[in-house]
This record gives structure tokens, sequence and C-alpha cells, in this order.
């Protein structure tokens, strides 16, 4: 009878703690990474009666938590993935709609300025086209400005969040690791005392670790986890926790970066992180956002720099040339040589003064008979040059001899406003030398972005795109022209062994436009010369109109008159001087181009002895459109990439690029959330609960527990039966 | 397989959402009207659409630079025209004064008309466009170009820039022609050369034209006619500019005499000493043209030398206005070849324009008929979403408890 009961009350414990546990997992089914559990049973010891096994109920062996510890890393492993490229999708597609807003992109703005252009040509002298043609360069201006500030707003958000991300790691850590201390304190080693829920807690947390970043996972013994990020940096080692921080970037403070705190300092660990949001935040920035604001800077310096180029060889109404369209903030300065030098120098120019070079026009160096002549192209006025380098009194800039020489009659235009690269110095270097970085060809850069390093003896500059090595030797005379890039660097003072710099040529280009032309007469749309055939010449032979090589030559105006001499041989004689300058050269009436002064004309027609032509200053030429119509070609030139595209063809390359990436971010992401559902659906599969399944559970221990009940009711009676017999 | 109802819940739940993101996305589709949204819609697409509308938005503006060409064109012909019109009056004038029967007040009667005749083609030379400028004084054109000097003669004060404009992706146009070239650049003579008697000739000798055999002359000549002594044959010699004897012969009224390239008849009776000058032609403008056949017309006319001298004068003008005109002419057509060119132009941009936004209309533009297809099939699929979830929450054997 003893045994009746015991067998009831095992029946009744069973169904009770099985009706518990269900009860349990119907609270928890919808609570985020709960596995479900279940009442482990086993049948008790039979008690032997005489030669008979008799059954002695049933005994609950421990309550056990339904995983699979493969299935639990799998969903770890696609969260982190599938959070990255969340993430990365959707800064891209912040990126992708500033393309695509028409009140921000910069691609109508850069048609109506070349509308406006195109107007100026139409009526070169009305002052209202002009007038148009000012202020749509200015919201051009402001079209790359407010882009930039976009961009920069997005990184800004970016950093905010990285701060965000990293307490919230360092909180996550330990919070873990808190857990890992009980886990290990209740004794998590055997089945019957798992502490199953606390378990669930921290798988659940380490789940979400794994959304910040890839996380390793190591399961020891006592039920404890080890965490380790990056590359092995550990975040939970048992009951001890690690601090995860932001430092600001050592180049840019603004700019921050993952660290990771120990006893002995604070690391960066920014590049050894893959993964989750941190990872996809920092690739956007690598592969998308950084490069974006390369590119909008290189087509804004393009722009500015091809409008620029060749509003310097117009005249405007005021009669004055060699003056630019558009100021760069911080610009740099050039030199170029003439393309009738005989000689193979190459001149670097470094600006020295915070306000740059001091001549708008720039300065003319020419070497004769041995002595090198700087002229000042605003005032007129020269001074000597000793030799090289040579920094220029109150000009702004010193004059480096890179390499080659002059040769007798050779001249160089020293031209000011050429665009400034951004040098980033590390804020651990000790040395004291100075970079600076000059765009010298737009043409020729791509928008990449370079690190770089002192070893002590030779500079090395890696392409941060490609991971391409240039060395510059020590004894590398500065500036320095990196070879098909487009940009120079110079650099001057000391530099101490492990210093590095961070280069990037165009990132300043939008925010640094800004529009040189103050009033609308200085709007440069005409020739500044002219040439015209003597009316009383008897043959019909005719003369281009002179085209500008040459701008910054300083007897560009002179007036010279081409007399023919014969029918195959002319004169050259300048008029200010009365003197022949060239005799007796020979003419050919197919067309001969002579070339003086810095221009270039054109002569063809059969001709007569006697027949003159003159050039000269184009003074009055107000209704002459010849260089506005040079500027509106600028819309078709192709200037960028090598000659390989148009400035609207780069910027259209740029959008369809960022829409490619954003596009593939997307799709990607889309799979990532795919693979992470399907990771999720099997560990479902063993570790979710289903309520059908646990209500014919509870109703299948309810009724173990009824049945239990009805035994010992059963074994009541059948002992009141016996009282009953006994007491009478 | 076990299916838990968390999964099961959350799964149909996403499902709903990404159905109602797909309803937004054609929803805003259809708001536009717009295919492309952002550049990730189509990343080729956009670029191809950028370089699209960049076309568009040029020819447009090429099509607003050919009204602009359109109407200095336009200026420039009415004023020629009226030009032309005015050397055909003075042409007549020269003819009515050129013959023996007017007397002296009657050919200053015409000379007064060719002077209003004079001041009018000055002041078309001097017209200006609707801007304020210029037409006719090249890239200086806010500078009168035609202005008459103290001896009556004008000078130009314009240069000799031509303006031009971009009216198709590959064609530009020149929308003038500078007034030296039009009004100034005219050949004297035949085109090829000259022909004037001296002023202080006495003889009576006049000249009948003259034709080359070459398409050059290379030298100008003098012919001297010679007759020692009254009784003495006339002959002739040619010298060139040199000096250098060319030919000389016995002078016939009405023969030929050729040298270096032309030939000429010479009639009447020189006097010893005579002179012809055979030059080259030149430059001469319109106005000194008629500046010469004023001089003439008002010079007094007595003697027959006075007579010869006024018919070879005014024989000359009639060349020289004839140059005139053809010369004029020849930039009446200039004008209205490119008047068709930019006509046939903006045809061309006009097809352009039209082409270029049907292919961007193709690449942005919304397929309707698809967008609302597309739409009735997602909201269908959401709704069938919903009921199944709907029904699916519905099914609990806690409901049977």
């Amino acid at each position: 009878m003893a045994t009746l009961f015991s067998i009831g009350v095992s029946g009744l414990q069973a169904a009770q703690r099985s009706i518990a546990v269900t009860s349990q997992n119907i609270s928890n089914s919808s609570v985020e990474g709960y596995a479900r559990q279940r009442v482990e049973l086993m049948t008790r010891d039979p008690v032997r009666l005489g030669n008979q096994f008799v059954g002695a109920g049933v005994n609950i062996t421990g309550v056990t938590r339904q995983h699979d510890q493969f299935l639990d890393d799998q969903v770890v492993r696609y969260t982190a993935s599938s959070n990255m490229s969340e993430v990365y999708s959707k800064m891209s597609s912040q990126l992708d709609e500033l393309f695509a807003d028409k009140n921000i992109n910069v691609s109508e703005s850069l048609q109506k300025f070349y509308d406006s252009v195109q107007s100026v040509a139409a009526n070169p002298s009305y002052i209202p086209s002009r007038q148009v043609m000012m202020s749509e360069g200015q919201s051009l201006v402001e079209r790359f400005q407010v882009f930039d500030s976009q961009i920069n707003e997005l990184g800004n958000s970016l950093n905010q969040s990285l701060e965000n991300y990293a307490s919230e790691l360092s909180s996550l850590s330990s919070s873990i690791a808190q857990l890992n201390r009980d886990i290990s304190l209740s004794g998590g080693k055997g089945v019957a005392f798992s502490p199953n829920d606390l378990l669930n807690q921290r798988d659940s947390l380490v789940r979400k670790v794994s959304e910040l970043a890839n996380v390793q996972t190591a399961y020891l013994a006592d039920g404890s986890v080890n965490l380790f990020i990056g590359q092995g940096q550990p975040l939970v080692l048992g009951p001890e926790a690690f601090k995860i921080t932001t430092i600001p970037n050592e180049f840019n403070a603004s700019n921050k970066e993952i660290a990771y705190v120990t006893s002995a300092g604070t690391f960066k660990i920014t590049d050894q992180i893959t993964g989750g949001a941190i990872g996809g935040s920092l690739a956007f920035r690598n592969e998308v956002l950084n490069p974006a604001q390369a590119n909008i800077g290189r087509i804004a310096y393009g722009i500015a720099d091809s409008v620029n180029q060749q509003h310097r060889m117009g005249m405007d109404l005021n009669g004055d040339y060699n003056r630019t369209f558009f100021d760069f903030a911080n610009a740099g300065g050039k030199a170029v040589a003439d393309s009738q030098n005989l000689g193979n120098a190459v001149l670097g120019v470094n600006i020295t003064s915070t306000t740059g070079m001091s001549a708008v026009k720039g300065y003319e160096l020419t070497f004769n008979a041995g002595v090198y002549t700087l002229r000042n192209l605003d005032d007129n006025s020269t001074q000597g040059v000793p030799g090289f380098p040579y920094s220029v009194p109150g000009g702004g800039f010193s004059l480096h001899l890179t390499s080659g020489a002059m040769a007798a009659g050779d001249k160089m235009f020293i031209q000011p406003q050429a665009p400034r690269g951004q040098v980033l110095i590390n804020t651990n270097n000790t040395g004291a030398a100075s970079v600076n970085v000059t765009v010298t060809d737009i043409n020729k850069t791509n928008g990449d972005e370079y690190q770089m390093t002192y070893n002590g003896v030779d500079f090395t500059l890696r392409n941060l795109t490609d991971n391409t090595m240039t060395t510059l030797p020590g004894t590398t005379t500065f500036p320095y022209d990196v070879p098909g890039k487009g940009f120079q660097i110079y650099i001057s003072g000391a530099a101490a062994a492990t210093d590095t710099w961070m280069i990037q040529p165009t990132r300043l280009g939008a925010q640094s436009l800004s529009v040189a032309v103050k009033e609308p007469a200085e709007i440069a749309a005409a020739n500044p010369l002219r040439s015209t055939a003597d009316v009383q010449n008897l043959s019909t032979a005719t003369i281009t109109a002179p085209v500008v090589k040459d701008i910054g030559n300083s007897a560009l105006t002179n007036p010279i008159q081409i007399v023919f001499t014969g029918a195959a041989t002319f004169d050259v004689f300048d008029v200010n001087t009365s003197t022949t300058v060239a005799a007796a050269q020979v003419y050919n009436s197919l067309g001969t181009t002579l070339r003086y002064n810095g221009w270039e004309v054109t002569l063809r027609g059969a001709a007569q002895t006697g027949d003159k032509f003159n050039v000269e200053y184009n003074a009055n030429g107000v209704g002459d459109n010849a260089n506005a119509r040079m500027l509106a070609d600028l819309q078709n030139t192709k200037n960028m990439d090598n000659g390989k595209s148009s400035l609207q063809e780069t910027y259209s390359a740029l959008t369809s690029e960022i829409g490619t990436k954003t596009r593939l971010a997307n799709n990607f992401n889309a799979s990532q959330v795919a693979l992470l559902g399907r990771a999720d659906a099997q560990r479902e599969q063993v570790s979710g609960v289903n309520l059908d399944e646990e209500a014919a559970d509870m109703m299948r221990f309810q009724q173990a527990y009824q049945a239990s009940a009805q035994i010992l009711v059963a074994a009541d009676k059948m002992l009141q039966t016996l009282f009953n017999a006994l007491g009478r | 397989m076990r299916i838990s109802s968390a999964y099961l819940h959350q799964q149909a739940v996403s499902g709903m959402g990404l159905m109602q993101m797909q309803i937004a996305n054609t929803q805003q589709q259809l708001n536009t009207g717009m295919r492309l949204t952002k550049p990730s819609d189509d990343p080729s697409g956009i670029a191809a659409l950028l370089m699209i509308r960049k076309g568009i938005d040029t020819n447009t503006q090429y099509q607003s630079n050919i009204n602009a060409a359109s109407i200095r064109l336009s200026l420039e012909e009415n004023a020629l025209t009226a030009v032309n019109s005015d050397i055909n009056r003075a042409k007549e004038l020269v003819l009515q004064g050129n013959t023996d029967t007017l007397d002296n007040g009657q050919r200053k009667a015409l000379a007064q008309e060719a002077r209003h005749i004079l001041s009018s083609i000055m002041s078309l030379a001097n017209t200006k466009d609707s801007a304020g400028d210029y037409l006719f004084s090249g890239s200086r054109s806010q500078t009168e170009p035609f202005v008459a000097q103290a001896n009556g003669s004008v000078s130009y004060q314009g240069d000799e820039g031509v303006r031009k404009l971009q009216i198709g992706s590959s064609r530009e146009v020149s929308v003038g022609d500078n007034g030296k070239e039009v009004f100034q650049a005219i050949r004297n003579g035949n085109g090829v050369f000259s022909i004037t008697g001296n002023p202080a000739n006495t003889g009576s000798t006049t000249i009948s034209g003259g034709s080359v055999n070459g398409t050059t002359m290379t030298d100008d000549y003098t012919i001297n006619f010679i007759q020692a002594l009254p009784t003495d044959p006339v002959t002739y010699e040619v010298r060139d500019s040199s000096a250098a004897l060319v030919t000389s012969g016995a002078y016939t009224a009405g023969a030929n005499i050729s040298f270096g390239g032309v030939a000429m008849s010479v009639k009447g009776v020189p006097a010893n000493g005579d002179q012809i000058f055979v030059n080259r032609s030149r430059n001469q403008d319109i106005f000194t043209t008629l500046n010469n056949m004023i001089t003439a017309l008002e010079t007094p006319v007595t003697t027959s030398a006075d007579k010869a001298k006024l018919h070879n004068v005014l024989g000359g003008v009639i060349s020289d206005l004839e140059q005139a005109r053809a010369h004029v002419m020849q930039f009446v057509s200039s004008v209205g070849t490119r008047q068709s060119t930019i006509d046939s132009q903006r045809e061309t941009n006009d097809t352009l324009i039209l082409h270029g936004t049907l292919t961007a209309s193709s690449v942005e533009d919304l397929d309707y008929a698809k967008a609302i297809s597309d739409f009735n099939r997602q909201t269908v699929g959401l709704q069938a979403a919903q009921q199944t979830y709907v029904k699916l929450q519905g099914m609990s054997l806690f409901n049977y408890l």
C-alpha cells in the first residue's frame, strides 16, 4: 500500500513539475532567444518483493534546455553579417538619396552654369547675361558645399554611432561576465542543476554582441563562455569583462576609431573589426563615404580648374585678362613650362604665405644670358633670381628646380590658384617636417588617397585604394611629382622616423571653392588679341584669329606686324620698337603658323609683296565672344580621367557608382537576412516553443496528474475498505 | 518538424512588412510618375539619364542661341538689302550723269541725291541690334564703326572680329560680318585691275573697259602717250612700276593695247604727256566710290578734256559701284545661306530634343499599366497574407480547452 502511495505521489510530482515547465515554456514563448525546456523523467528503481520486482514510481532527473550548439553559433555568425550588411545598406541609401535629390545634386546646377555661359556668348556685352553667369557660378559653388556638408553630416552621425556601439559593447561584455560568474557558481556542470534561464539570457546577450561585431565564442566546461572580437582580442574571459571605447583618429580628431582598453593602454583595433553594425559602419566609411567625398572634390576641382584655365585666356569688359573665375581657399601654385622651351627644366612652386601668392596674375620667369628674371604680371615689376631654391620676397612663395635646366630664352609661367591637396598630420609625429600637396593636373587625378611614412631614410607613399607603394628616396628634390597621379608633394624641414601623414589630393575640392569674379564686367568673354589684314592688301590671303598659348607672356599684347617681302617670305615687325624681330620667314600659301609673344596665328592663301597683317591688343573688343564660346565648349571637353571623360560624365559615373554600391549592398543585405532567417528557422525547430505542442503537453500532464491523484484516491479507498473490515 | 509559434508569428509579420514596403515603393512610383527615384533603382540607367538630360538641356540652349542668331542675321539681311537698293539707285544716277546732254546744274542735282545715298548707307552701316551693339563693328560692338572725317572720307573704327555662336553640338555659325569686310574690302575696277586717267590729262582720250587674259596681275602699269611735235604720229609706251618699258607702239584710236595679261582699248585724241594708269585692283570702300562720284558730278564741265575726264571718272565709278553691289549681294546671299543653315539646325535640334525626351522618358518614366497591375497584385498578396495570418492566429489548441 505504501508503494501505491509513493508511486502516486511521484506521478503527481512529475506531472506537476512538467506542467510548471510547460507553463514556463508558454509564458516565454515570445522571448527572443529563449530555448524550450523539458522535464526529464526516469522510472524509479523497482522494489524487490520476494522474487518479484515491483515498480516504485517515477523520478525527475532534470530539466533540460533544448538547444544545438552548432545551430546557435550559426545564428550568432549570420546575425553579425546581416547586421553589417544592413547598416552598410542603410547608410549607402542615405548617400544614394543625396545623389537623387534634385535640390542637392550637382548635375543640374552644372548644366545651368554652362547654359549661362552660352547666354554670355550670345550677348557678350549684355550685363544681365553676365550677372546670370556669376550667380549660376555662385549657386554651383553652393551646391558643392551643401553636398560636401551633407557627406560630412553622414560622417558625423557615423562617428556618433561608433561611440554608441563601443559603449554598448562594453556594457554587454560586463553583463555577460556577470552571467558567466552566476552560471559557474550555480555549478552549470550537472544536467540536473543546469541554470537554464541564465544560459538563455547569456546566449541572447552573445547574440546582441554579434549584432555589433563579429565575435568568436569558446564554451567552457563550467558553462561560461569566452568571447573574442577582432583578431582574438578577448572581450569576455569567464567572469572578467574588457572595455571597448572610441579614440580620436590620429590624423583627424573628429573621426572616431574603435579602441581596446587594457591595463597596458588603449589600442586602436578599428582595422581588425569586421561584421556587425561597427563593421558595416567602418566598411561604409572606407568603401563609399570617403571615395565619394574625394570624387566630389575632384569634380569640383576639375570644373573650377578647367574654367579658370580658359578664363585666364580671355579678356573682360575692363580690358583685363589672365584672371580666374573661381577661387580656391588656401590655393597652391604651379610652374607651367612654355611649349617652346628648349630646356627640360621642371620647376616646383611652394606657397609659403597663408594668403597665397601675392600676384593675382602670377609671375613670368625668363632665362636669358645666364640670368633668371622674375616678372610680376600684376604690376610688371621685375627682380633677378640668383638661383634655386629661391624664396620670392613679398611673393608668398618659393621656387624650386625639381629637375633639368632652363635653356636660354626659356620661359615659365608661375601660376597662382592651383588646387591644393589636404595633408593630415599624425598627432604622434615627432619630426618638424611640413608637407604641402598641390594638384598640378586634375586630368590625371583619380580620387585615390595615400598614407605617407618616413622610415628615417626614405618616404613611402601607400595608395589606400590598391595598396601599391611608391618610394621617394630621401635624396629626392622636392616638390616631387607623383608619377601619373597629377599632384606633387613638397616636404620641408626634418621628418622623424615613423612619422606618417595622410595625403588626400582632392578631398577639399567641394568646400574650398568660391567665385572670384566680383562684378559682371570681370567675366572674360573676349579674346585679348585680334588680328587684322591691312585694307590695302593686294592679295586675298587671310589670317586666323590669334590663339593665346601663353597668357603669362609679358609681351603678349605688343602690336606686331607681319609684312610680306615676297610671295613666299615675310618679316615679323615689332611696331612699338620699330624693329624687325624675325626676317625672311618662309611662307607656304597652304598655311603657315606663326608663334610669337605667346600667341599663334595661321596665314593662308597666295600673298603678294607688301601685304600686311597685324596682331594687336583687342582694345574695346567688348562684342567678342571667342573666349565665352571656349568656356561653353568645356562642357563637352574630355578633361578628366586622363582625357577619357568630360566633367559631366565623371559626375554621372560617380552617381552610377554610388547607385551600384547601394544596390549591391541592398542585394547582399537581402541575402544575409535570408541566411539569418534560415539559421533562425533551424534553431527554432530545436529550441522554439510551439504553443499547440505545449497545449497538448499540458493536457497530457493534466491527465497524468488526475490519474496519479486517482491512484491516491484508489489507495485511500482500499485503505478505507481495510479499515472498515477491521473495525467491525 | 517543429514550428515555433513565435517564429511563425514573426515570419508572417515580416512577410507582411516586406509586402507593405513593396506597395509603398509602387505607390511612390505612381505618385511621382517616375520609375527611377534614386540612383540605386537603376545605376546604369541613371548615368545614361544624366547624360540624356544634359543633351536635352544643351540642345535647348542651342535653340535659344539660334533665336539670337536668327534675329541678328535678319537685321543684317535687312540692312544689306537696303544698301543694295541704294547702290542701284546710285548706279542709275551715274548713268544719267554720264551723258553729255546734262548741264552742270542738272549734274549738281544728281550729286545732291548721291549725297543722300551716301548718308543713307552710312546710317545703315551703323545699324545697332536690340542689345544696342553695332551690327558692323566687329568685336568693338560699342564703338560706332563708320565715322565721317573732316575731308569727307569715312573711316572704320571697328575691327575684324566676327561673332560666332554654337548652334549645334558641332556647328558654329557667324552671326554677323564686320564692316571692314562688307563696306571696305571691295575691289575697285573690274576686280583685277582699275584704269584711271591722269587728272592732269589735256587730251580727250576715253578708255573703254578692258579685259584680262589671266587671273592676276603682278604689277601696276602706266601708259604714256607721246607726240613730240603736233605733226608727229601719236605713239604710246607702257611702263611698269619700276619705270621699265614693257611695250610700245603707234596709237590707233579704238585699237587694243595689250600687256601684262590685260587688253584694253583707248579712244579719242590723246595729247602729248597724257597718262593712263592701269593698276591692280585695290580695296576701295563704298564711301570713297560715292565721294568720287559726287566730286565728279559737282565739277563743272567746260572743255572736251573736262568731258573726257568726267566720262573716265564716272566710267570707273560705274564699275566700282557694280563691284560694290556684287560684293554686298554676296553677303546678302551668305546671310541667307546661314539663315537656312540655322533653320535646318533648328529642326535637327528639335528632333534631338524630342528623341532625348522620349529616351529619357523610356528610362525614367513609369509604365502606368505595369505599375497599376503590380500594385493590384501586391495589394491582393498583402490581403491574402493578412487573412491567413488572422486565421492562423485563431488556430490554437487552447481554444478547445
